[in-house]
């Protein structure tokens, strides 16, 4: 028997950490042991339950909308700098001008006076705003969503269906009020080549008023997808990112209004 | 953090500018003297519209990422 | 759709066990088809034309890149064919007058840069590799990725309808500045041939808007446990980026391709000036200005540049690790530095305008923005060369690329902060010098990294249900290797010089030129045409050791085995089955040195089963 037990390795491991606790900020404490972990998705089930370390499919019973919001969305900021991009031109022509033969600078701006018939447009779409989003509430109705995807009816589209109707129609309405001011102005002799500002009315009205069409007809497929989808998730989503779609519309329809009404 | 201190840190960089001579070819320069105050003010407008929407869109999705899982 | 494991020769080929002690399965089969249950029978054309499988969507892109690029590459070629011996004419065509040299030039830009460096990078590999390196089992969206790629397609098809077209194809270069663009009287072929131009990027733009909210929340939403924001690889992260960039920029092209078609269609002046007399008609009701397509072009532009060269970046960074064995020097910060690389990418759009009577302060902010760009990139570069320093790489092709792209890269690089200052531009301006830098550091390095994620990647290019993943030949990969860098120095090298004796860009012919000063300063740039020439020709056809390699590795290559080349990422993990949970305990590139010997602990293995 060995008088001194020596140690065959006398050099100190560095010990790792695991990494988990360091680097993942659902689990452990975010790595200074003060701050509590973030975002923990739970059922109310208490610790260990964070539902984002489930599987894909299973992390919550919102989680194919989310992510089909988040498209959505992510679709929308691109939209965004779509318009923004015709707005800074729209500015920068503004106050461009041009010098003519005997050196007078001349700007051909001439505001192209917006028709009258634009602000009902404008409260049409709003009022269609609001129906959307009643539209959409009334998908998320809990007890009736809970019925619908226990099979006992379809409450929920019942209820919806006729909202998502009432959307469509005023979009449709807000269309043809905008062909209405088009065709006002064309009687005034300004059509789009008159005037650069009448460019830009033109150009954006039609560039807001083809996202309309397309957003009437995600709308109508939304009421296709009432009648015809089969799980209840679906069309709460279907119905979910039409809405969100239409309002962002909306949003874009006020702001460009304000500038043509406003600052030209 | 150190990365958050150093992106605040060039982005003060580009906000303090000098002004710089002016550069041009022909036509190019043409245009350019066409273009009189107002103009070059509208431009600087657009620029800074245009930038400001799709920073704000860029950092604004990285910050909500980084924040949410 | 089940693999066979009764064929030849699969069970044989296990011959690298992995190290780290994980289950795996003995065939590398690439992930089944998960979308299709193995009862339905699909029709052909749902399975394998319109498939919504990201692998096959991802092997689509790659194959309608790989048309683009041979055409391009083609076309380049006649470019250069054309410049150093201009009385050369084409078989079927006769000579190449002024406008074909100038369509020549506008489709090939148009192609290399839309249709191979915006396509397979993003959407060719980031399809094929990304939901499998973030542990997902498909992406976000599956049918608008198809979607996004059959209007891709589309949007080729229309590009290469408008040589075709009445008049011919488009002259205005890839970046179609009016009046040239506006105006269809204003050249040949700026009829009916811009309007197919204008009407395929308008297709393409869209396209690739889709692809990019696709990928983008695929990453965000659909990452496995575990699967933090700083354990995801680089090369997610420059995908995520380029994405991100590509849904601001391509809206704004959008824009402005809309605004360019009403100039020509409906009687608008946004970008034509008034009083612009062409071909004695004269154009321009309002007040347009060139300047404001110039503006809107460059702001889409240049982050254009940046998503084809970050999904490379990242990938060069993972390829380094893997086979230097080396964990990735300062892996947070690369992070920061793709992000910051794509936030200032943004902000430097002037760059390309120093000469077109910017405001001097616009010029100046620019300048500083640029050279600030600088700044993240050296940091990828140093970090790149710190996580091989002193390290004994294999010797694989897929490295090679990795390493010719860093090589690429900075000579490319270098040449930025000199086209930054705008005095200098000023004379650098549509020069030689500035194909020479955008061609060695997007083209050359773009292209080297989607050769290094070809060799890389091959196992899951090559490996579908039916058939096993194989590897590339390595000693065809060398001679592609050297060729294409000796080839790529030998064509863009030269190219400084004649850019710094003022050859300038687009010009169809250099002899001939009447006004002697013209002609002196041209004639001096004459003697380095022929040797660009010949090496252009040299480095295309060091390509053909590639396409022989892919063809003959696509049916004879050598079996892979499971994780051929020890990597630690996901998409190298053994198949998952379908009710399986993914899973990921660690960051990547986690490669170690333990009593001398290099080992390794890939993503996927749980911490229990080692040690």
């Amino acid at each position: 028997m060995p008088g001194t037990l020596t140690p065959i390795d006398t050099e100190r491991r560095p010990q790792r950490r695991p990494e988990r606790r360091t680097d993942d900020p659902d689990h452990g404490d975010g790595g200074n042991g003060r701050r509590p972990p973030t975002d923990k998705r739970t059922g109310g089930g208490g610790d260990n339950d964070n539902w984002n370390d489930r599987p894909q499919g299973h992390r919550g019973p919102r989680e194919k909308l989310k992510r089909c919001r988040q498209g959505v969305f992510l679709a929308l900021a691109g939209d965004v700098m779509f318009f923004v991009a015709i707005v800074s031109a729209f500015f920068v022509s503004q106050s461009s001008g041009r010098w003519d033969a005997y050196n007078n600078y001349i700007n051909q701006w001439l505001p192209t006076a917006i028709p009258p018939v634009l602000w009902l447009n404008t409260a049409v779409l709003v009022l269609s705003s609001v129906t959307a989003e009643v539209a959409r509430r009334k998908m998320f109705n809990q007890i009736d969503a809970m019925e619908e995807w226990f099979g006992l009816g379809r409450p929920t589209s019942r209820r919806a269906m006729p909202w998502l109707v009432a959307t469509a129609f005023l979009g449709l309405l807000f269309l043809a009020g905008q062909f209405l001011a088009w065709h006002q102005l064309n009687l005034q002799g300004v059509f789009m080549r008159s005037n650069v500002s009448s460019h830009f009315f033109f150009l954006i009205t039609g560039a807001h008023g083809l996202h309309l069409v397309l957003g009437v007809g995600a709308l109508v497929g939304a009421v296709f997808g009432l009648r015809y989808s089969k799980q209840v998730e679906n069309r709460q989503i279907i119905v979910d990112c039409s809405v969100w779609y239409w309002h962002s519309m909306g949003i874009v329809w006020l702001f460009l209004f304000t500038l043509l009404a406003f600052f030209q | 953090m150190h990365s958050l201190r150093r992106q605040m840190l060039l982005v003060a960089l580009l906000a303090a500018t000098p002004a710089a001579c002016a550069q041009g070819c022909a036509q190019c320069r043409d245009n350019a003297a066409a273009t009189p105050p107002q103009t070059q003010g509208a431009y600087r407008h657009a620029i800074i519209l245009l930038v400001a929407t799709a920073g704000t869109i860029f950092t604004g999705t990285v910050v909500l990422l980084k924040r949410s899982r | 759709m089940t693999p066979n494991p009764q064929a030849p020769g699969f069970r044989e080929k296990h011959c690298h066990p992995e190290r780290s002690g994980a289950e795996s399965k003995d065939l590398q089969f690439a992930r089944a088809a998960t979308d299709a249950s193995p009862l339905k029978e699909e029709s052909f054309l749902r399975r394998c034309v319109f498939s919504t499988d990201h692998r096959v969507i991802g092997r689509q892109y790659l194959v309608l890149a790989l048309i683009s690029v041979a055409i391009g590459t083609v076309l380049s070629l006649l470019m250069r064919l054309h410049l150093t011996w201009p009385e050369i004419g084409l078989p079927l065509h006769g000579p190449i007058l002024p406008e074909d040299y100038l369509a020549l030039v506008t489709f090939h830009g148009t192609l290399m840069i839309f249709y191979v460096l915006t396509t397979a990078p993003q959407s060719g590999f980031g399809n094929l590799i990304l939901p499998s390196q973030i542990g997902a089992r498909h992406m976000a969206f599956p049918r608008l990725n198809a979607a996004a790629f059959w209007l891709t397609a589309v949007a080729l098809v229309t590009l290469l309808s408008a040589t075709l077209a009445q008049g011919g194809g488009p002259i205005s270069g890839w970046t179609a500045y009016p009046p040239l663009s506006a105006v269809a009287s204003a050249g040949p072929g700026q009829g009916l041939g811009m309007d197919l131009w204008l009407a395929s990027l308008g297709l393409f733009s869209i396209a690739t808007t889709i692809a990019s909210v696709n990928t983008l929340t695929t990453v965000i939403r659909c990452r496995c446990e575990g699967m933090t924001w700083e354990r995801l690889p680089l090369t997610v992260w420059g995908w995520f980026t380029a994405a991100l960039l590509s849904l601001l920029a391509f809206s704004v092209l959008l824009a402005a391709l809309l605004l360019l078609f009403c100039d020509r269609h409906a009687g608008t002046s946004f970008f034509v000036p008034a009083g612009d007399i062409v071909g004695r008609t004269l154009h321009g009701g309002g007040n347009g200005s060139p300047l404001l397509w110039l503006h809107l072009f460059w702001f889409f532009g240049h982050p254009e540049v940046y998503i084809a060269i970050l999904p490379g970046m990242g990938l060069t960074s993972m390829v380094l690790g893997n086979f230097a064995r080396r964990r990735i020097f300062g892996y947070r910060i690369m992070i920061a530095t793709t992000l910051l690389i794509g936030f200032l990418g943004i902000l430097v759009w002037g760059h390309h305008m120093f000469v077109a009577g910017l405001n001097p302060f616009a010029g100046t902010a620019f300048s500083v923005s640029t050279m600030a760009i600088a700044i993240p990139a050296a940091a990828k570069v140093l970090s790149w060369l710190a996580t091989i320093w002193r390290s004994r790489p294999e010797p694989k092709s897929a490295m090679l690329f990795a390493l010719g792209f860093v090589s690429l890269f900075v000579t490319g690089g270098l040449t930025g902060p000199i086209l930054a200052q705008p005095i200098l531009d000023q004379y650098l301006h549509n020069t030689f010098f500035v194909v020479a830098h955008f061609h060695i550091i997007m083209a050359m390095a773009g292209v080297f990294g989607l050769f290094s994620a070809t060799y890389y990647w091959f196992p899951q290019i090559a490996g579908t249900p039916l058939r096993p993943a194989r590897l590339m030949s390595e000693t065809l990969g060398r001679i592609h290797f050297w060729g294409t860098l000796a080839g790529a120095y030998a064509t863009f090298l030269p190219m400084h010089i004649t850019g710094l004796e003022g050859e300038p860009r687009h010009y169809a012919q250099l002899t001939g030129i009447p006004g002697q000063q013209a002609a002196h300063l041209l004639a001096r740039t004459i003697p380095l045409q022929a040797p660009i020439t010949f090496a252009a020709i040299f480095l295309a056809a060091a390509q053909l050791p590639f396409l022989l390699n892919l063809v003959v590795s696509l049916r004879n290559g050598r079996l892979a085995p499971p994780n051929p080349w020890n990597a630690t990422t996901l998409e190298w993990a053994p198949e998952p089955s379908p009710d399986e949970t993914i899973a990921v305990h660690r960051a990547p590139c986690d490669y170690r040195q333990r009593n001398n010997e290099a080992t390794f602990l890939p993503q996927w293995v749980s911490d229990s089963s080692t040690e």
